[in-house]
């Protein structure tokens, strides 16, 4: 297996269906190894539904869904050793120390007894919780409850780790400790899918966005500094001075190009590579002008997914 | 060691508690002990008391909670996403949760049997031992059982179910300890085991009782696995459910068979079918009946996906074709034989004899019909959306219209309407036939209407 080309993950026709309503509704898709995935959707849009069938919790109605290219629903036990999950109403063993809630789970998911200790030590040390390990579960802080699970969700290091609202609950600083613990395991080769409402906690982390509405995948892409689907990002410029042939320029390399008011500033689509956007700066600088800034348009999560729903709204 | 075992061992088997259950009985029984001028019987009686008592009230309570537990407090679900086994998970549970019971239990029950005073024989002192283990193990299994059974329900767990798993558990420990102390009762009161005979074979009663008990504790054992490991995602075939019918059955026709010579082979026939009967009833409760996994099950029939077709095999499915086919075996086999056992049985329990091959056989079809209503309205209420106990409503419904309907109209002398609300054999055969039809009519158009209703709607 080529690890770069395969995904990890692969979901195919996936169908699902609670009374009156179908969940999922035939949802294919597949993430890529070493992406941050964000899912994002308005409530009951099948986020949930969608994590539980790739963690192999629930069976689907129809449809086949591959984890490193096992079967999840042929070979669960198989594939939970490959894949950690934090479900968004999880729970803890509250008369248990935090050091007896990682060992059993060390245990649990087959840990050899020669590697156990290093497996709880890592993973402590990964979420920040080492000076923790002899203090009961039930006397932790919310955060510090939310650092233990996920803790133990990843403490066999899986290729995949599942997250479904992680951070909901949590103070703003322990958001942003959160997300730079996500950026960690992505550092460190882990595949991460992270359902979340907050979007914009979700920007600081997410390689990917995979929106769902009604059951149905509206759009699964790059988000962020990468390029978009056919090769194409967004590029602000700023001028230091207005000048008509800014506008000129800017609608000629791309009609929709968009400008401030002011007309010092633009948004422009060029191809994805470091070759449009020399090809750009260097149209700019012959006629002239003087180009004080000029770097990706930096769309973010929360701007993709508007602008998505806004044209989902249009087209309905 | 089982993870599952372990973490049980952390949480339950701390210092304080191991040595508090000792001093507790130990203390209970000095005060029997100098109470009753130093009676060792007394003793014994007390110290088995003990056990029965931990066993059906706290170990039920507990096997019960070993699940329910963890469906409260959230962390079941990421227990299903360990790497943990159904078998491993099961036991682990099952021994971990109540392994504190166990231990307080098993000290009362020692103390009991190495303080009895009567002089039993080897069988019956082998009986004293493992039969009130096998009573508190199919107790503490059926509580267990009930649990995972209702977490297969869109509804799933909480504590009622519970309540209703420990009740369960309690019958089946409170059936086992009679028979315990049938069979452990002193020696001037026993009558004295005699034997049984089982396919021909005679054994000594003892051994009988053991033996279905333990068989009984192997197949509870058995159930709670496979629901264990559909919970767990297992792909399993639906064998397990058929297998424990057929053996059911093959084991309570051993008690019958071979027929004396000149009987009918009805007679076997009737027990076949009245097990197989009540199975199936047993089969409707038990089954999760979710409507959506039924629509499902149908969809993977028709598209060929047997794999996903076996896990979502309804277990009732399978009981009502074993129910209808023993039934039909009986209205096949019975007008070939007038001597048949149902002669006796119309004659003797019911105090009739105006019977005839044509009404029999009616009789036989309306049952199966009756079955078929029953089935529609077990369905008809699991698919209710509003209904918190669907199955409550069943078994009262059932109820009434087995029980108090017909006696209702026997009291008022409308015994002539007794076959639209039971399978009745002694009215025209047209009657005895039209009987289910006017309820199951009906239910099926009630049912289908929630059937349809289950159906996704288009986004």
């Amino acid at each position: 297996m080529n690890d770069a080309v395969e995904p990890l993950v692969v979901v195919e026709n996936l169908v699902f269906d609670y009374p009156g309503r179908r969940a999922l509704a035939d949802v294919s898709i597949s993430v890529k190894r070493g992406t941050i995935t964000a899912l994002v959707g308005p409530n009951g849009a099948g986020k949930t539904t969608l994590l539980n069938c790739i963690a192999a919790l629930a069976l689907p109605a129809a449809g086949h869904i591959r984890v490193d290219g096992i079967d999840v629903h042929e070979a669960p036990r198989e594939v939970h050793t490959r894949m950690g999950y934090l479900a968004d109403f999880f729970g803890l063993y509250a008369e248990l120390s935090v050091k007896r809630c990682l060992d059993y789970r060390a245990r649990a998911l087959g840990i050899p007894a020669e590697r156990r200790a290093g497996a709880i030590g890592r993973a402590a040390e990964r979420l920040g919780i080492s000076d923790r390990l002899r203090e009961r579960t039930g006397t932790l802080s919310r955060g510090l409850r939310q650092r233990l699970a996920i803790a133990q969700a990843i403490i066999h290091e899986p290729p995949l780790v599942l997250l479904d609202e992680p951070a909901a609950g949590l103070d703003p600083a322990a958001r942003l400790s959160l997300s730079a613990v996500f950026r960690e395991l992505q550092a460190q080769g882990m595949t991460l899918v992270v359902s979340s409402h907050i979007l914009a906690e979700l920007q600081d982390y997410s390689t990917h966005m995979l929106v769902i509405d009604e059951g149905r995948v509206v759009e699964h892409r790059p988000v962020g500094d990468a390029a978009s689907p056919g090769g194409r990002r967004a590029v602000r410029v700023r001028i230091a001075a207005a000048d008509a042939r800014f506008a000129e320029t800017m609608r000629a390399i791309d009609p929709t190009a968009t400008l401030e008011e002011d007309g010092l500033e633009a948004r422009v689509t060029v191809p994805g590579d470091a070759a449009g956007d020399a090809e750009l700066l260097r149209r700019l600088v012959e006629i002239g002008l003087a180009v004080v800034e000029f770097g990706p348009a930096g769309e973010g999560l929360q701007d993709a997914y508007l602008a998505l729903l806004r044209r989902n709204g249009d087209a309905a | 060691m089982n993870a599952e075992l372990l973490r049980n061992f952390w949480l339950e088997l701390t210092p304080s508690r191991l040595l508090l259950a000792p001093v507790v009985i130990a203390a209970i029984l000095l005060v029997v002990w100098y109470s009753n001028d130093r009676s060792a019987t007394e003793v014994t009686l007390t110290a088995r008391f003990i056990f029965y008592v931990l066993v059906l009230l706290w170990g039920t309570r507990r096997a019960a909670n070993a699940l329910s537990d963890e469906v409260a407090t959230g962390t079941w679900d990421a227990q299903r996403m360990t790497a943990l086994g159904p078998w491993s998970m099961a036991w682990g549970k099952f021994v971990g949760g109540t392994i504190y019971v166990w231990y307080s239990a098993l000290l009362a029950l020692a103390i009991g049997v190495i303080m009895d005073p009567a002089p039993l024989t080897a069988l019956d002192r082998f009986a004293g031992i493992f039969g009130p283990i096998l009573t508190g193990m199919a107790a503490m299994l059926a509580s267990y059982f009930v649990v995972l059974l209702h977490l297969r329900r869109p509804r799933g767990s909480g504590r009622r179910t519970s309540l209703l798993a420990q009740l369960a558990g309690i019958v089946v420990g409170l059936v086992g300890w009679n028979i315990d102390v049938q069979l452990t009762a002193p020696i001037e009161d026993f009558v004295g085991p005699g034997s049984v005979d089982w396919y021909g074979y005679a054994f000594h009663e003892t051994a009988v009782v053991l033996a279905t008990q333990a068989l009984l504790t192997f197949w509870l054992g058995f159930g709670v696995y496979r629901v264990m490991c559909g919970e767990l995602q297992k792909p399993t075939w639906p064998w397990g459910w058929p297998a424990a019918s057929l053996f059911i059955i093959a084991y309570l026709l051993g008690f019958m068979l071979p027929l004396e010579p000149g009987r009918p082979t009805t007679l076997a026939l009737v027990p076949a079918a009245v097990v197989s009967v009540v199975l199936l009833y047993a089969a409707l409760l038990g089954d999760g009946k979710d409507g959506i996994k039924l629509r499902w099950f149908m969809r993977s029939l028709a598209s060929g996906d047997f794999g996903r077709t076996a896990r979502l095999f309804p277990t009732w499915l399978f009981s009502i074709l074993l129910a209808t086919v023993t039934v039909m075996a009986l209205a096949i086999v019975g007008p070939d034989d007038p001597r048949t056992a149902l002669t006796d049985f119309y004659r003797e329990f019911l105090g009739r004899t105006e019977w005839n091959i044509r009404s029999h056989v009616a009789w036989a079809a309306a049952m199966i019909l009756f079955m078929a209503r029953d089935t529609v309205l077990v369905l008809y209420l699991s698919m209710a959306t509003r209904t918190r106990a669907p199955d409550v409503a069943a078994i009262v419904l059932l109820a009434t219209a087995y029980g108090v309907l017909p006696l209702l109209l026997a009291f008022v002398g409308l015994d002539w309407l007794l076959a639209i609300v039971v399978p009745w054999p002694f009215a025209h055969p047209a009657v005895t036939l039209a009987g289910p039809f006017v309820t199951l009519l009906p239910l099926l158009w009630l049912l289908m209407g929630r059937w349809r209703a289950l159906a996704p709607r288009p986004a």
